[in-house]
């Protein structure tokens, strides 16, 4: 695990899971699971409609997710996506920013209030044209849905794993066979 | 389910006021069912007016095919190129033939594909004249047996709107609440709830919880039954999505979803790429937008109608705008998503209206009404003039006020008619809310008592952003309200006005009179003007707040308020207010690229009655202040001296159980079916022998008086003339015997002398020609031309070698108010010269009425003819009836203005002519089984009036002709058989107008 936690995975490309789940509250009891080693921490797994982040993984049958599904599971078959750590993808952590809404508005009082979900952006000063390339695996098109694991501003900066939508930039400065100042645009950020 | 909104909770407006406010939309496009398809087997002989078809090659099951779901006929299978029509009745009636809505509108190709889906959708139902030409026949072939009574009143299923459920998890549950179903007259005592693959944990309760483990389509079905008995299915659909099946989000929200108190409703409009194929989007296709909130990382909906919270607005493709892209850019689709109120509004509704029947009547048509108040009439319009509820949740109307009819003759459309019948009686407004829920609810303004409204929320500073703008009034826009209406109790109208502020106008402003309302009372008469003065000078009457939340609690409809509390140093102005505000107008502003959805909301605020007081009774108060102002006559009077139409109609009628009766309509003219009221003759009064008895009953044109003539059985059956001067009041109270004063009879002792007792005299006929009786009358021995102008006689001598018959029926009466020209069978002449030709057989009758031209006319045999002519005795012109003289009876029925009708009641044949300048052959009536025409008289303003004897209780007794075009007549026996019941046989004696 590197230092850094700047990860990603698309929202495509999953794998089956073995056995089915049910939950009780954040702690996931598997029937006829092999949890080790199809989950591992930050790994998100789908069931039933909800989009859950492994927390920590004890056997085979038995781990934990960072956030409860609203409806206990019972018997729900699932997936997973295997979140790839930028680091793993050759490419140095990102500087990455934040911003908890999409606009703010004047309220009546003076106030301001944040409206929209949170953004957050990746920026390198260069990229080689692979580690490019990486990248775009993960967004074919002008933008694709994606999870990400990125830094929030809070008062420890902390990790959290998002559903996001990433946009392609518009233009890429090529040099030597690098990109200058690249900078990817996470939007739609809802945390898992 | 609580038909009002509620007020937010504390937890929800943390909320509301949290950062982070987010939102998805999505859209939902029901996939409809196919049922049923078929195949056409004989193209119908007309396209016009089709009401059912046949077909071939069925399959499906023919049970499950249902009265209000659609039927595609297409030249392909599943189409629906050639047309969309409405299943009529349901599928199992009779196998090979489908019963559609009448439609002209679908050019039939030989063997078209016919499809029908469990699409149920907002349809209009004609109604249609039965064969007979009188019996209207609701939806093509349903005659009314008791739908309006208690007792067979359909009940009204509320059973929530379309909803759209999210499957996270192995299932779904859904929880609706029919609580709130409804039925005229009773209570719901059943529910029966249907939803294929769907699982209930109990299907009759009226709140089950209903539970989807599979995405799909589901059509939800309810039927209540009331404690009448009767049955009614309601029909909703359940969409059961995630985030890759049943919706979409492939869509741009072109102009955000608005609803508007005046427009009645909500509408918006998308725009679609790749999805715009999807074969669901079709035309009128139902499009539901729907959303997945954020208020930071709180993901909940926050809406007012529990289970449907993500809802945004619900309405059907009303129209689209195509883009063509060029080639390096890409097509799109707008459509235009329109709410109820729409719908309602482009579909063409007869003329129609309600009238309300007294306590003892039993409604015997589809417009009577027992105990009429608006919501009787709401069921009567949305459960048989349109499928409203079929496919929408319908709430009634708690108003109790009794309404002597609801009419709304302007209205085109569905929507105006509702309009012009809830905004004249009781000031109420038809409102659909984003749902599609339709509310007919009184104007809260004009409700003193609001305590039952909920509050939704008491909006302070942090509520709204931007800027709120107030428009203040300071000019009062109305001076004077001048309101006025009648409490109906069934039988008798008491009428209220009221004056606001009293009677002397405001300083600034115009007055306005609203009437026709209405009422109960003289107190809630004057706090209703005071709450209407207020409403149109309110001072704050719009208030634009930029709500800083996404906040779908707050809705048009039904009724519900906020408050706003502005502080000295909010404003430059430095007002100092706390404002209670009613959302009129709503905008649900969205950004897809934020994901930002905020609520424009546009206020009213809410006002207190003004000052009011009790108006003043006008000397002639309208009789029948409840209900539309009556349409423009058309055409206009031929004379101007007369009034423009009559008013009352009377008629003496006999042969019913009852015995002899007179009956008078006061609706007769006023558009609609009549009410008629059944007044006493004199007890000892009997129909005068002689065939002419058409002038037995006779009524002063301006209704001031009313003479019988006829035997008096109580005297030795001799000559009587019976006079009534009280009329206002028999007109009043109908019900209550008259009181009768003999004004002549046989024997009886006048001055010049003693009435003779001779046979002519025994069958007295007279006439009254504007507004006095006219006779001949023989005092010993001495004629005597004879007029009663309502308090006494007055009596002038006649030459007696000029006088061969006292017949009163053969004398014209020429000009009696300055000339006295008088003739008599042999055409002698009394007064001035007069120059006819008449024959010795001058005809059976004379006919003439008052007025400022003086016009007469006269049937004679001409010297030297042998047929009838008709003399225009004013300038002499003639006109040959070409029919023979014989024993046929032939009749003036009346004039007015120049014009007179006639009558040849063996032939049935109905002459006309106007101003004197023509005469034609109007029409010639068939009666059939014995019944004949018996008179026919002109009413003004371009009507026609006719009756005949009939012979059965099922016959016609009385027609209006109202644009005196050949055979358009219409059957105005109104509640005739009920106030005078005929079961065998009935001839209305006689026929007076009142104008």
């Amino acid at each position: 695990m590197s230092i850094y936690g700047y990860r990603i995975a698309d929202a495509v490309n999953v794998t089956s899971g073995t056995g089915t789940l049910s939950s009780s509250g954040v702690n996931i009891t598997g029937t006829g699971t092999n949890f080790d080693p199809e989950l591992v921490e930050g790994s998100i797994i789908h069931a039933d409609g909800y989009d859950l982040v492994i927390a920590t993984v004890t056997d085979d049958t038995h781990c934990t997710v960072v956030t409860a599904p609203a409806v206990a599971l019972s018997g729900a078959t699932f997936t997973i996506t295997g979140m790839s750590n930028v680091e793993a993808l050759n490419i140095k952590p990102p500087k990455s920013a934040f911003r908890p809404w999409q606009t703010a508005l004047t309220l009546g009082d003076g106030t301001q209030r944040g409206y929209g979900r949170p953004s957050a952006s990746w920026a390198w000063g260069f990229v080689t044209q692979a580690q490019r390339n990486s990248l775009r695996n993960y967004c074919s098109g002008k933008s694709a849905r994606v999870y990400i694991r990125t830094r929030k501003n809070d008062s420890s900066d902390a990790y959290v794993t998002y559903s996001a939508v990433l946009d392609w930039p518009d233009e890429e400065d090529r040099q030597a066979g690098r990109r200058l100042s690249f900078r990817l645009e996470f939007r739609d950020l809802v945390a898992l | 389910m609580t038909v009002l909104p509620r007020a937010a909770t504390s937890p929800e407006l943390a909320l509301l006021r949290s950062d982070n406010q987010s939102t998805r939309l999505y859209l939902s496009f029901p996939s409809f069912t196919t049922i049923y398809t078929a195949r056409l087997a004989a193209v119908p002989g007309s396209t016009d007016k089709v009401a059912e078809i046949t077909y071939t090659s069925g399959s499906g099951t023919l049970a499950n095919v249902k009265a209000d779901m659609t039927l595609f006929v297409g030249s392909s299978a599943g189409a629906y190129d050639v047309g969309i029509a409405r299943i009529r009745k349901d599928g199992a009636t009779l196998a090979g033939t489908l019963y559609i809505g009448e439609t002209s509108e679908i050019n039939w190709p030989s063997n078209a594909y016919l499809t029908v889906i469990n699409d149920v959708n907002l349809w209009p139902r004609h109604i249609r004249i039965d064969t007979d030409g009188t019996t209207p026949l609701m939806d093509y072939d349903v005659a009314y047996t008791n739908q309006n009574q208690a007792a067979g009143s359909q009940p009204t299923p509320i059973m929530g709107p379309d909803v759209v459920l999210w499957l996270l998890g192995d299932s779904v549950t859904y929880s609706p609440d029919a609580s709130a179903s409804w039925v005229n007259g009773g209570t719901i005592t059943d529910y029966l709830w249907e939803c294929a693959g769907a699982t209930f944990d109990d299907d009759t309760s009226a709140t089950p919880v209903i539970t989807f483990d599979t995405l799909g389509t589901y059509q939800l079905t309810l039927t209540v039954t009331g404690d009448n008995s009767v049955s009614f299915t309601g029909y909703r659909n359940v969409v059961v999505c995630d985030a890759s099946h049943g919706v979409t989000a492939q869509f741009v929200l072109e102009s955000p979803p608005t609803g508007d108190y005046e427009a009645g409703g909500w509408s918006y409009s998308v725009t679609l790429y790749d999805e715009a194929a999807l074969s669901q989007v079709r035309d009128r296709a139902l499009c539901i937008l729907h959303a997945v909130d954020y208020y930071g990382d709180t993901k909940q909906s926050i809406g007012y109608v529990p289970g449907a919270e993500n809802i945004v607005c619900i309405g059907r493709i009303a129209g689209e705008s195509i883009v063509w892209g060029t080639a390096d850019s890409y097509g799109s689709v707008t459509f235009n998503v329109e709410g109820p109120q729409y719908w309602f509004s482009k579909m063409t509704g007869f003329p129609t209206g309600v009238k309300d029947v007294s306590d003892a009547t039993t409604p015997n048509k589809w417009i009577k009404v027992r105990g009429l108040t608006l919501n009787k009439a709401l069921y009567h319009f949305m459960a048989w003039c349109s499928t409203a509820t079929r496919c929408m949740d319908v709430y009634p109307n708690t108003d109790t006020r009794r309404i002597k009819r609801l009419e709304a003759p302007g209205g085109e459309n569905l929507w105006a008619q509702l309009i012009e019948m809830s905004k004249r009686s009781i000031l109420a407004d038809p409102v659909c809310d984003a749902y599609g829920r339709f509310f007919l609810q009184i104007n809260q303004q004009f409700i003193s008592d609001r305590s039952s409204m909920p509050t939704v929320q008491a909006l302070t500073n942090v509520d709204w952003y931007d800027e709120t703008r107030l428009e203040r009034v300071t000019v009062d826009n109305q001076s004077l309200i001048d309101l006025s209406g009648v409490a109906w109790s069934g039988t008798a109208a008491t009428s209220f006005f009221s004056l606001a502020p009293g009677h002397v106008f405001k300083h600034y402003g115009d007055v306005e009179v609203v009437d026709r309302l209405a009422l109960t009372d003289q107190a809630t008469s004057n706090t209703l003007a005071g709450l209407y003065s207020a409403w149109r000078n309110n001072p704050y009457p719009r208030i634009d707040a930029k709500l800083a939340a996404n906040h779908r609690l707050i809705d048009i409809a039904p009724y519900q308020r906020l408050t706003l509390a502005i502080t000295t140093s909010d404003t430059p102005r430095g007002i100092t207010q706390s404002l209670t505000v009613i959302p009129r107008a709503i905008t649900r502003e969205y950004d897809g690229d934020t994901g930002v959805m905020l609520t424009n909301v546009t206020f009213e605020s809410e006002v207190t009655a003004a000052l009011a007081v009790t108006g003043d009774t006008p000397p002639n108060p309208p009789d029948d202040p409840v209900g539309p102002i009556d349409p423009p006559v058309d055409p206009p009077p031929v004379d101007p001296g007369l009034p423009s139409d009559a008013k009352d109609i009377w008629l003496l009628v006999s042969g019913g159980t009852n015995g002899i009766k007179l009956l008078l309509s006061k609706d007769f003219f006023a558009g609609g079916e009549p009410s008629w009221a059944a007044i006493d003759v004199p007890a000892t009064y009997n129909i005068p022998d002689h065939t002419e008895y058409n002038h037995a009953m006779t009524v002063a044109q301006d209704g001031s008086h009313l003479w019988l003539t006829g035997k008096d059985t109580g005297n030795s059956n001799r000559g009587t003339v019976w006079h009534l001067d009280n009329i206002s009041a028999v007109r009043a109270a109908p019900a209550t015997a008259p009181s009768w004063s003999v004004v002549m009879y046989v024997g009886q002792s006048l001055t010049p002398g003693t009435v003779a007792a001779n046979s002519s005299l025994t069958q007295w006929v007279s006439h009254a020609v504007g507004n006095k009786l006219y006779q001949i009358t023989t005092f010993s021995g001495t004629r005597y031309y004879s007029v009663h102008d309502g308090s006494a006689w007055a009596f002038t001598a006649l030459s007696s070698s000029n006088f061969l018959s006292a017949r009163a029926n053969a004398i014209a009466f020429i000009d009696p108010v300055s000339n006295n020209y008088l003739r008599d069978l042999s055409g002698g002449i009394y007064g001035t010269s007069f120059d006819p030709v008449f024959g010795s057989n001058m005809g059976f009758d004379f006919w003439g009425l008052y007025n400022s031209a003086l016009h007469f006319w006269v049937v004679y045999n001409k010297t030297g003819t042998t047929t009838n002519w008709l003399r225009h005795v004013n300038d002499n012109t003639e006109y040959d009836t070409g029919e023979v003289v014989g024993s046929n009876i032939m009749r003036l029925g009346g004039a007015y203005g120049g014009e007179y009708c006639y009558i040849h009641s063996s032939t049935g044949n109905l002459w006309i002519t106007e101003s004197g300048a023509s005469f034609s052959l109007f029409e010639t009536f068939t009666t059939g089984s014995g019944g004949r025409v018996l008179d026919a008289k002109l009413a003004g303003g371009g009507k026609l009036v006719r009756s005949q004897v009939t012979t059965t209780a099922s016959n016609v007794a009385i027609f209006i002709n109202p644009t005196r075009v050949a055979g358009n007549w219409q059957n105005m026996n109104g509640d005739l058989a009920t106030v005078y019941p005929f079961p065998t046989s009935m001839s209305i004696r006689a026929m007076g107008l009142v104008f």
